[in-house]
């Protein structure tokens, strides 16, 4: 998965089993995809306390977060009620697309999980930015990603640099 | 998109989508109208987010949260700002909206379970807004309420001053 690649548009349930749909979750926004192992892993629950403390400046910031896994919804709900996390988990639990993303994690045959991965998307769900999460240093500081969100801000939005009187 | 307003009134106004609205008891309260028009089209009117709007919508119970006109608090008051917090967190029905007097002032939120749906109506007791300001529990006929309108999060500010959670821009609608 590199910058420039066009996802589909997936259609999962969330993590309260309602189907949703990735264009409406990610709206005219600047969106963190965010391709997670599961529950059960250590440096998937210390990289989403960095996300819950970026969470706060999403919020004012119109930027989004959507978390991915094979987990069932039930248990994302509780994974996330836990995290603190106010944003969208979709569950692949089928691995409906898991495949077609190429976002395999092939080393583990227990689990069958995506292979972690951050994605800055924008409203045409074209991928600026990808970050492979299978070490954990290869996956995004919240600096870079702040970086990602102001450079997809500045050219969706066509007020960046507003008129002066 | 054009604007939804929405009333709790006893005559059903003309250019209203309206449905009958009852407590839990089984008694009449009103009418809920709903207008998609530019101007406010009468003086309780208040401003929600458009896609609430289902005129095949099912019946519904809804949790209607109203603060005083006295004293109408500002949309990003800290206390409407850690309820939408808690929707985004908890949130468990069908659909919510803030409902808005004006671009700045919060007169209420509205919001909607689906009648069918015992998760949904159960949910309604715990709606944040309704431990900010006085609130009812009204079921409302169909026809008027019910596409389900769910926040991605976390962001939560309002778009060009529209009702939260409408999610665009006045220049991304399409």
């Amino acid at each position: 998965m590199v910058a420039g690649t066009t996802l589909p548009d997936l259609e999962l349930p969330d993590h309260l089993g309602h189907v949703r749909r990735l264009a409406d979750l990610v709206g005219g926004d600047p969106t963190l995809l965010h391709f997670y192992r599961g529950w059960w892993c250590p440096k998937e629950r210390q990289f989403f306390h960095r996300l819950v403390d970026l969470q706060e400046d999403a919020e004012v910031a119109y930027t989004r977060f959507v978390s991915i896994s094979v987990d069932p919804p039930p248990v994302q709900a509780a994974f996330r009620a836990g995290l603190d996390a106010r944003w969208t988990f979709l569950s692949d639990e089928s691995r409906r697309y898991i495949g077609e993303l190429g976002l395999q994690e092939t080393t583990d045959t227990v689990h069958d999980p995506y292979l972690p991965t951050c994605l800055v998307v924008g409203p045409d769900l074209v991928v600026r930015a990808a970050y492979n999460g299978y070490w954990y240093w290869g996956r995004p500081t919240m600096d870079e990603l702040r970086r990602d969100f102001r450079e997809m801000t500045r050219s969706l939005r066509p007020d960046w640099q507003p008129e002066s009187t | 998109m054009t604007p939804l307003w929405v009333a709790l009134l006893q005559e059903a106004p003309a250019g209203a989508l309206t449905a009958r609205a009852d407590d839990v008891a089984g008694r009449r309260v009103g009418l809920l109208c709903l207008w998609r028009v530019t101007g406010r089209p009468h003086p309780d009117a208040m401003r929600a987010d458009p896609r609430i709007c289902d005129d095949a919508g099912p019946r519904c119970v809804v949790s209607l949260a109203s603060t005083p006109s006295s004293g109408r608090p500002i949309a990003d008051d800290p206390a409407v700002v850690h309820a939408r917090r808690s929707v985004l967190r908890d949130g468990r029905a069908c659909a919510v909206t803030l409902l808005t007097d004006d671009p700045v002032s919060i007169a209420g939120a509205l919001t909607i379970a689906r009648a069918e749906r015992p998760d949904e109506v159960a949910a309604l007791r715990d709606d944040p807004f309704a431990r900010l300001w006085t609130s009812r529990l009204l079921a409302i006929g169909p026809g008027v309420l019910g596409v389900p309108v769910r926040p991605t999060g976390p962001s939560l500010e309002r778009y060009s001053g529209q009702p939260w959670p409408y999610d665009r821009f006045w220049n991304q609608e399409g």
